[in-house]
């Protein structure tokens, strides 16, 4: 029978106190010189044999109460299938599944749970015979197993490949991994089939979607073992998020971050420091204090000078996971902002259009705004060109299929204004932006109203993009006097729809109002881009409106640049362009890997790299069609939900995979897996023993009664 | 002044003095014997006729009655009321047996206590005690004498005697009935752990020579109760066998059986017309005699004495 401490066997020598404590007492008489042995004989005779009976009975009580406390706390394990796991059932097609998710890394002992898989993997592999075909793999990378469908004669080439590998910084994914491990059953040589899973056992990852899968795997007679090699604790600090509050940086602007840090210890950290690289350069950051149990978001600023792409990494304390206490971002600083002006009132004269003031906002200054002005007439008739925020000043008319194509253009990232003006047909707009709240226009446009509004009251909202303007005072907000403004409808539940700013009047008409459209966002202003409805575009805080607005709902860039660990890395070029001699550059590495390059029938070509299976920078390289080198940079992060390490209670598992009924072994280190493989016997021993000392004690008074 | 040096330890004033104003009164009586105000039952040679009673062999042929011969053609003796003191006979068991004491004397200091105090009372009544101190044979007799001198042999006899060998009282009683002259007052004083089918027999022959018996038999607490808690290695105290037991476990059985034992003597001796009395070594001595002769005195007060036998 095994045991998960045998070194608690010696200890069964004490089995012998008893015998020794009898014979010492045997030893502990008195010697008496005796007159009426007639009688003493003639007592004895009758229960001598009875009495040497029950005390040996007694003593073998005592000795076995003894001898099976010691072997309790030996821990005993009822081991009938353990023996015959690895050996019976003939020739065996054997899945030998180990998760290398990021919760692996966490260290008990300074012993990680991957460790604990190798030794797991190590014993496991030295006791399957030659004649079961062996297939491993890691949940990390499903699709290509460390051997497959392999005769272990020799565990040298499978220990040797599991070796050069370390833990990923991937999550859990049981239900794909089983749909995985199904494909290979499926493949399987051999009629008996059974699955070996090696994990920490964290309930990150498990759903009810194994449960169909487990459910035909128990049709099919498939064994399945899970071996637990994880520890019970949870103790731990992660960095849950680190993201870029601006969509869009600019040189020199401080770039506003935010990182989010998890604190799952029951104590309180303080004052704790992280560090902050961007490129080469690093500094460090007192953290404030981190409540237990609490998610605590921490502001950060940075800036570049040049535009270009920027990795940012911030790295928190390490403990007993460090995989998650860093996370990586790519910092895009953009060159410039191309801004497309739409001016439905074109002028000659200065200051006469409806975007002459929006042009002159974005033009002073060093900003690096590149603007495109049109009348709607040239705007109509001519391809639409890509911007980075499309403005609409008094537009008369649109086509429904340029109406369309700028609904594309905002769905996918592109940001548009919409100023009013006497040239806006309610009606119209209604008809074709609005559509009953499907279309650009947040809200439907009622008529414009003469206005005795006297300043502007912006919202303190989230995320607004008039959030400069809080910083005014209310005097400057004050002047801003509109003498019309176009009258809207405010639905009262309409979604993605907010109100940025209001009319300072009795009624609190919107001034400004918000539409989220896909990726993009539409800003509606009541007011005219011009003078005509108000003297707002001359005074000073025009320019600061426009412009924040125009940053906040620029396109970010087109590229998804910041991922987490499994997407996969994939650059898609521009429609025209082509790439030759794409590789990938990993982290921590120097030479580079090969990429793929996709040529899709329709569409442009995508670079592809392979999957992101650790957090890290990653960078893409390639030639263009010009033979010039290029590059783009991605950050992974990790997935913060592998950061929950709460255990997967036994009971939820077993009722996930109901009719499988698994083998659970939970392994600890330096014990036998095939040990730890059957049912521990202590409990049913220690009610064995207490029967035992209740049966002693009642036989001690019945044996040592006076008779 | 000299006797009073030499007093012996035996002669306990304690108990002495409990059983002296019995013995007094126990006196008083045997004094009128001796004055011949009260005749004594002892059938021997006298003044006055008794009763007749046939011829035994070896009956001494002066006391034929030729007269009753010629009458009836049977050989009679002619018995007479004897005026005579008491004669007393002391036995004293001093086997090995009689040695076991845990704490305070031993049944022979015991015994040899009773014994000197009887012996104290019987020369005080100017009786003629004797004594005969037996284990397996008989070790010492004294014949009855009512002197201050056999008063000082006896307790010199007791005080020198040291229990030992086994116990065998039948060839003894044998060999005392013997020796005793005429009858008279046989007690033993024995713990009786011996062949009692062979004390019994004997007992009853000495009975039949028409002694009065007086039987005290002496125990220790410890061998009626058993008290001992812890382990205990039995070794015959007369032998060589040992045992060992734990005493707690057959305590109840043991105790039963001493007392069937002892219940049993008692049962044979006074349904024989035997007085028993129980001593134990923790028992008051002057105490228990006091009371015992007390009784004594109570029954023999009317002159009575059975004529039963023991069987």
């Amino acid at each position: 029978m095994p045991f998960l401490s045998p070194i608690f066997l010696s200890l069964t020598t004490l089995a012998s106190v008893p015998i020794i404590i009898h014979l010492l007492n045997r030893r502990r008489f008195i010697r008496i010189d005796w007159a009426p042995m007639k009688y003493l004989k003639l007592t004895i005779k009758t229960n001598r044999q009875r009495l040497r009976i029950e005390q040996l009975i007694l003593l073998a009580i005592r000795t076995l109460a003894v001898l099976l406390l010691m072997i309790a706390i030996a821990r005993p394990v009822l081991s009938a299938n353990s023996l015959n796991w690895l050996t019976g059932h003939g020739r065996t097609s054997r899945i030998i599944v180990i998760d290398d998710s990021l919760s692996m890394a966490y260290q008990t002992d300074h012993r990680s749970a991957f460790e604990g898989a190798h030794e797991v993997l190590t014993e496991i592999a030295g006791k399957i015979g030659s004649q079961d075909s062996v297939t491993a793999l890691l949940t990390s990378d499903m699709q290509r197993p460390i051997v497959r469908e392999v005769h272990l004669q020799d565990t040298t080439k499978l220990l040797g490949e599991f070796n050069r590998l370390s833990v990923t910084d991937v999550r859990s994914d049981w239900p794909a991994t089983f749909k995985a491990i199904d494909g290979y059953l499926a493949a399987a040589t051999f009629p008996t089939k059974e699955v070996t899973i090696i994990t920490d056992f964290r309930k990150n990852g498990w759903g009810d979607a194994v449960k169909e899968i487990a459910d035909r795997w128990a049709v099919a007679g498939v064994k399945l073992r899970i071996v637990d090699v994880g520890s019970k604790a949870t103790a731990n600090v992660s960095l849950a998020g680190f993201d870029l509050e601006d969509p869009l940086v600019l040189p020199g602007d401080a770039a506003k971050l935010r990182a989010a840090i998890r604190n799952d210890t029951p104590a309180a950290i303080t004052g704790a420091q992280c560090v902050l690289t961007i490129g080469d350069q690093s500094r460090s950051i007192l953290l404030p204090d981190l409540p237990p149990g609490q998610v605590t978001e921490v502001p950060l600023t940075v800036s570049a000078q040049k535009p270009g792409q920027f990795p940012l990494s911030l790295t928190l304390p390490a403990d007993q996971l460090s995989n998650d206490n860093v996370r990586w971002l790519t910092m895009n600083v953009r060159s410039a902002i191309d801004v497309q002006l739409v001016d439905g009132l074109p002028s000659s004269e200065p200051f006469e259009g409806a975007t002459d003031f929006l042009n002159l906002a974005f033009s002073i200054g060093a900003q690096p705004w590149r603007i495109d002005k049109r009348s709607d007439q040239d705007w109509s008739i001519a391809p639409l060109q890509a911007a980075d925020v499309m403005v609409l000043a008094d537009v008369a008319s649109l086509s429904p299929q340029r109406i369309a194509a700028v609904e594309r253009m905002v769905s996918d990232g592109m940001g548009l204004m919409i100023f009013a003006g006497e040239q806006v047909d309610p009606v119209l707009y209604n008809q074709r932006l609005y559509r009953n709240g499907q279309g650009l226009l947040p809200v439907p446009l009622d008529k414009a109203i003469d206005s005795t509004a006297t300043g502007l009251v912006v919202e303190q909202l989230d995320q607004s993009a008039l959030s400069g303007l809080t910083k005014l005072v209310p005097a400057a907000l004050a002047r801003i006097k509109p003498r019309r403004f176009m009258g809207v409808d405010l639905p009262a539940h309409a979604e993605n729809v907010r109100v940025l700013a209001r009319w300072n009047d009795a009624p609190g008409h919107p001034a400004v109002i918000e539409k989220r459209f896909g990726k993009g966002r539409v800003i509606f202003w009541t007011v005219t881009a011009n003078k005509e409805w108000s003297d707002w575009p001359i005074d000073p805080t025009y320019v600061l409106a426009v412009r924040s607005t125009a940053t906040s709902i620029a396109r970010a860039d087109r590229q998804q640049d910041n991922l987490t660990v499994g997407q996969p890395i994939q650059f898609v070029m521009d429609e025209g362009q082509s790439a030759t001699q794409a590789t990938v550059t990993l982290p921590g590495h120097d030479t580079p890997d090969l990429a793929t390059i996709d040529k899709p029938a329709q569409g442009p070509p995508i670079i592809r790299a392979t999957q992101s299976s650790r957090a890290g920078a990653y960078t893409l390289n390639w030639k263009d069609s010009a033979g010039l080198a290029r590059q783009h940079l991605f950050c992974v992060s990790p997935d913060s939900s592998e950061s929950d390490l709460t255990p997967l209670p036994e009971s939820e598992l077993l009722g996930m995979l109901d009719h499988l009924h698994p083998d659970i072994v939970h392994y600890r280190p330096g014990q036998s897996v095939l040990a730890a493989g059957g049912r521990e016997l202590w409990r049913s021993i220690a009610w064995t023993v207490f029967g035992l000392l209740m049966v002693e004690t009642v036989m001690a008074v019945w044996v040592g009664r006076e008779r | 002044m000299a006797e009073e040096t030499k007093k012996p330890s035996l002669l306990d004033p304690a108990i002495l003095a409990k059983i002296v104003p019995l013995g007094l009164r126990a006196q008083r009586v045997m004094e009128g014997a001796i004055s011949g105000l009260h005749r004594s039952p002892l059938h021997g040679v006298s003044v006055e006729f008794a009763d007749y009673r046939e011829y035994a062999p070896g009956d001494d042929l002066k006391r034929l009655d030729w007269r009753a011969y010629a009458r009836s053609d049977r050989f009679y003796i002619k018995r007479y009321e004897e005026d005579n003191n008491l004669r007393g006979t002391i036995l004293l068991d001093a086997s090995q047996s009689m040695g076991y004491g845990r704490r305070g004397m031993t049944k022979y200091q015991y015994a040899a206590t009773l014994a000197a105090s009887l012996a104290m009372l019987c020369v005080k009544q100017r009786d003629a005690v004797g004594l005969a101190i037996f284990d397996d044979a008989e070790r010492h007799f004294l014949r009855p004498v009512a002197t201050q001198l056999q008063l000082r042999k006896i307790i010199d006899v007791l005080e020198t005697t040291k229990p030992q060998r086994t116990s065998d009282l039948g060839p003894v009683l044998h060999k005392i009935s013997e020796q005793i002259k005429g009858r008279g007052l046989v007690v033993i004083i024995s713990d009786l752990l011996l062949d009692l089918d062979v004390f019994y027999r004997h007992l009853g022959r000495l009975q039949h020579d028409g002694h009065e018996i007086l039987i005290f038999h002496i125990l220790d607490s410890d061998e009626i109760e058993l008290p001992f808690e812890s382990s205990v290695l039995f070794k015959d105290i007369e032998g060589a066998e040992e045992i060992f037991a734990e005493p707690w476990a057959f305590r109840r059985l043991y105790k039963e059986a001493m007392e069937k034992f002892i219940t049993e003597v008692s049962q044979r001796c006074r349904g024989g017309g035997v007085d028993y009395l129980l001593l134990k070594t923790s028992d008051d001595l002057g105490y228990a005699m006091s009371h015992y002769l007390h009784g004594r005195q109570q029954r023999t007060g009317g002159g009575q004495r059975s004529s039963g036998g023991v069987t």
